[in-house]
């Protein structure tokens, strides 16, 4: 696994050595190239602060205050997931241009992205005890102060966590930032590919971009260094004492109410007026029928595919916490860190180099969502396998379960939440897959995303809106489940 | 129920040896390992039920070799039950198919589990709660019911009530002893605190550094300690140098009267509640201390008094009313018979 998760890097660099050094060297020092660093390095910090920001104030005003209604808010928090950052680009862009800029980019891109560090932090806040709050508080330090010194350093892994990964989706972005008409170095690579086919510009431009997630990657383990944050004693933990938000109450009400606005209203709004309004809206029913079965199909394979091959080494890593196991986990996280559109052209360019009969086939389609989800389902089947420790199956074997029983009694009953989880969690990402589609899937085969790219490219706005609404339905269950699991986790 | 007879077991991680050759017999009934953390009791535990080998030595169950002699029974097929710390029941099991977790497919509808519940002292009605919705206690009791209810020829209890607040302990841990008396179950509880060996076991094993000090039972063990290590530890006695000559000794606190005759120099193992604290004034006695810290309890107090020119710290139990204050002076007695023990002997 770990092997055939390091191939695409492995394709980047040889692919790139292949390219004489002058040559590299006259284009990587182009002003365009500047241009393109500039363009990425700025939407990386924006996009990551907007939506670290977004994602821990949202949560402490779900987890920590009494809001009203704090469920229903952390539902409509998470919704945001189940749209696509292309559609919502699409939602913005159709609606207005003035996003088609820096400042726009920013925004929509963190509309879309933010819930990547909202959950973590959720889940985070609520498993943090409160009484440390109490004890700052005790110490002479009022509640903001109290959440910077305390309770912001206590739950930072979780928001570090998330913020590598939205940063890793932005390095990755295409869609949106093709429609907003913003240049990154994917946009990039992808015209290149579009243009040469492959060309030794795409591959350089590629290199550039893994430098970026490894520096990313090596950026978050520094800062969260040898961190550990463990409840300390076996003292009982309390109900949360909630803040009062008093004065603040409506205000803060009314942020998270333009948040939603911002976040869902606007791409809903938009899709709903293109469906009705829309020249060339048509229903095509057996198109969208088509369309939404092959997604479904290829969705639930593939996350099964994935949550499987996940299981070995989440395994390893947990119970084998010894420089190989760590060593496999490890080399899976540059897989996620790399975007679709690296992975898919390694995985087309090796299949037709190597095994000519696969090139554009389910098998490699297949095997590409696994490389690039495989770290997702990592995350959360490992999570799971923490809370399934060791001593429940010695306890289970001492009562006479042999290896296999025990598997089957108390082991598998204990994962199969994190395995659901972890598969809603691929399955979703493969649903609303679009730029490593596009290049692997067979030509017979489209999904919700490659049919609503193809429309909404060609400004057939109406025609798109239909996909995207599918898209939307399609990928609420799976959103539903992750809400639900950030809030169970800590219990 | 049968004896369990473990002999000269031997286990090392990388250079640091954690058993060193033990030897134990666990006749019916509950025989506790007390020793500090790190002494090696629990990898003990780990052995007899079959989750560590041995490097060297055997373990037996009656007639049955369980490992050494050239053979390892595998866990699940030795029929021993294993209460881990905190518990451990399963979390997705609700109490009843926690406790009949052992048994057989067919057997697991039957009334065993009420007898079990009954067993360890818990309402019928806790079968249908699950872990999370019972107290740390009352998992306890389950862990241990779930662990009975096959019928195993040994239970294994590795600190079982360590988690436990001070009150739930000395409940739990009497309710545990009653259930296992019940059964004429053979125990093999593991502890490092000694009130909890004391009073809940028929014969306590003290461990340190991966040996036995002693075996006995706890009478025994509190009043004739076989080395100065384990009447420091158990009972917490004071040592200090003296010079023995035959039934008496001379040391800083005067002149002892000894349990056994000894001659030349030995090592004093003093209990607090053999000192006696007086005012300094009406009939002082042998030996003065400066009183360095009090501990009050309520029902007594413990007084902590430097003594003479080394200043060796004394403990001392006294009544309540009689608490001196800290930092005065203060006469010390020593009262009864004294253990001595030949001052070059090891812990």
């Amino acid at each position: 696994m770990a092997g055939l998760s390091l191939m695409p890097l492995g394709f980047v660099i040889v692919s790139s050595a292949q390219v004489p050094p002058s040559e590299a060297i006259d284009f990587l020092v182009r002003p365009r190239i500047g241009e393109l660093l500039w363009n990425t390095t700025r939407l990386l910090v924006g996009g990551v602060l907007l939506s670290a920001a977004i994602g821990v104030g949202a949560a402490w005003l779900v987890v920590r205050t009494d809001l009203p209604r704090p469920g229903l808010w952390h539902g409509l928090l998470c919704a945001p997931l189940a749209v696509p950052a292309f559609v919502n680009g699409f939602g913005w862009v159709s609606t207005t241009h003035a996003v088609q800029s820096f400042p726009g980019a920013v925004l929509v891109v963190s509309l879309s992205y933010y819930p990547l560090v909202y959950l973590p932090a959720v889940a985070a806040l609520r498993r943090l005890d409160s009484s440390v709050e109490d004890v700052a508080a005790g110490l002479g330090h009022r509640p903001v102060s109290a959440f910077f010194r305390v309770v912001l350093p206590a739950i930072s892994p979780a928001v570090l966590g998330g913020s590598l990964l939205v940063g890793l989706h932005l390095l990755g972005e295409y869609g949106a930032l093709q429609l907003l008409n913003y240049p990154t170095l994917t946009t990039a690579i992808l015209a290149q590919y579009a243009s040469t086919f492959n060309g030794p510009a795409a591959t350089l431009l590629a290199l550039v971009l893994v430098a970026f997630c490894l520096v990313l990657l090596g950026l978050e383990l520094l800062v969260r260094g040898r961190r550990r944050h463990a409840r300390v004693g076996a003292g009982v933990t309390r109900t949360p004492t909630r803040h009062r938000l008093g004065v603040l109450r409506l205000p803060s009400v009314g942020a998270l109410a333009l948040l939603l606005v911002l976040a869902l209203g606007i791409p809903m709004l938009s899709l709903t007026r293109w469906m009705v309004r829309g020249n060339s809206t048509t229903f095509p029913a057996g198109d969208l029928w088509a369309s939404a079965t092959s997604t479904l199909g290829l969705a639930v394979v593939g996350g099964a595919l994935a949550t499987a091959a996940a299981v070995p080494v989440a395994w390893l890593a947990v119970r084998h916490r010894r420089p190989l196991g760590t060593l496999v986990e490890r080399s899976i996280y540059p897989a996620n860190a790399l975007p679709g559109i690296v992975v898919a052209l390694a995985l087309v360019t090796i299949s037709i180099r190597v095994v000519p009969g696969l090139y554009q086939t389910l098998p490699v389609l297949l095997l590409g969502y696994a490389i690039l989800f495989l770290p997702r389902a990592v995350v959360s089947v490992r999570s799971t396998f923490e809370l399934a420790p060791p001593v429940l199956e010695d306890v289970a074997r001492s009562l006479g379960c042999s290896g296999r029983q025990v598997a089957r009694r108390v082991t598998l009953p204990l994962l199969l939440p994190g395995l659901t989880s972890g598969m809603a969690l691929v399955s979703l990402a493969i649903s609303t897959e679009l730029t490593a589609t596009l290049l692997l899937a067979p030509t017979a085969v489209s999904t919700l995303a490659t049919d609503f790219w193809q429309r909404a490219a060609s400004v057939a706005y109406g025609a798109a809106a239909p996909y995207a609404v599918l898209m939307i339905l399609l990928s609420l269950p799976a959103t539903v489940l992750l809400a639900r699991a950030a809030t169970r986790e800590v219990q | 129920m049968s004896e369990l007879k473990v002999t000269g077991l031997t286990k090392s991680y990388g250079a640091t040896r954690v058993l060193n050759g033990v030897d134990l017999t666990v006749p019916v009934g509950i025989t506790s390992v007390l020793g500090s953390s790190g002494c090696g009791k629990t990898t003990l535990l780990r052995i007899i039920a079959g989750f560590l080998d041995p490097d060297a030595g055997s373990v037996r169950l009656g007639t049955r070799a369980l490992v050494g002699e050239g053979r390892t029974v595998p866990a699940h097929e030795r029929h021993i039950g294993y209460v881990p710390q905190e518990g451990a029941l399963f979390p997705h099991l609700d109490v009843r198919a926690n406790i009949a977790f052992g048994l057989p497919r067919r057997e697991r509808k039957n009334s065993k589990v009420g007898e079990m519940l009954e067993l360890v002292e818990l309402p019928s009605s806790a079968a249908r709660r699950f872990p999370h919705e019972l107290s740390g206690g009352q998992q306890q009791r389950v862990a241990l019911a779930r662990a009975l209810a096959s019928d195993p020829a040994v239970v294994l209890l590795d600190e079982p009530f360590s988690s436990l607040d001070a009150s739930l302990r000395e409940d739990t841990g009497r309710a545990v002893a009653r259930a296992l008396r019940a059964r004429n179950a053979t125990a093999l509880l593991v502890t490092h605190d000694q009130g909890e060996a004391l009073s809940l076991a028929d014969q306590v094993a003290v461990m340190a550094a991966g040996r036995f000090l002693q075996v006995a039972s706890p009478d025994e063990l509190y009043l004739s300690p076989a080395t100065p290590g384990v009447a420091a530890f158990v009972g917490n006695a004071v040592l200090i140098q003296a010079d023995a000559t035959g039934d008496t000794a001379t040391s800083s606190l005067g002149v002892v009267r000894l349990r056994t005759p000894a001659t030349g120099p030995v090592l004093l193992a003093i209990r607090p509640e053999q000192v006696q604290v007086r005012p300094i004034g009406d009939a002082t006695g042998p030996a003065v201390g400066r009183v360095v810290e009090v501990s009050y309890f309520g029902h007594d107090a413990t007084v902590r008094t430097s003594v003479g020119d080394h200043g060796a710290v004394v403990t001392a139990r006294v009544t309540a009313d009689g608490v001196p204050v800290v930092g005065s002076r203060v006469s010390l007695t020593v009262s009864g018979a004294v253990i001595a023990f030949p001052a070059g002997q090891a812990t």
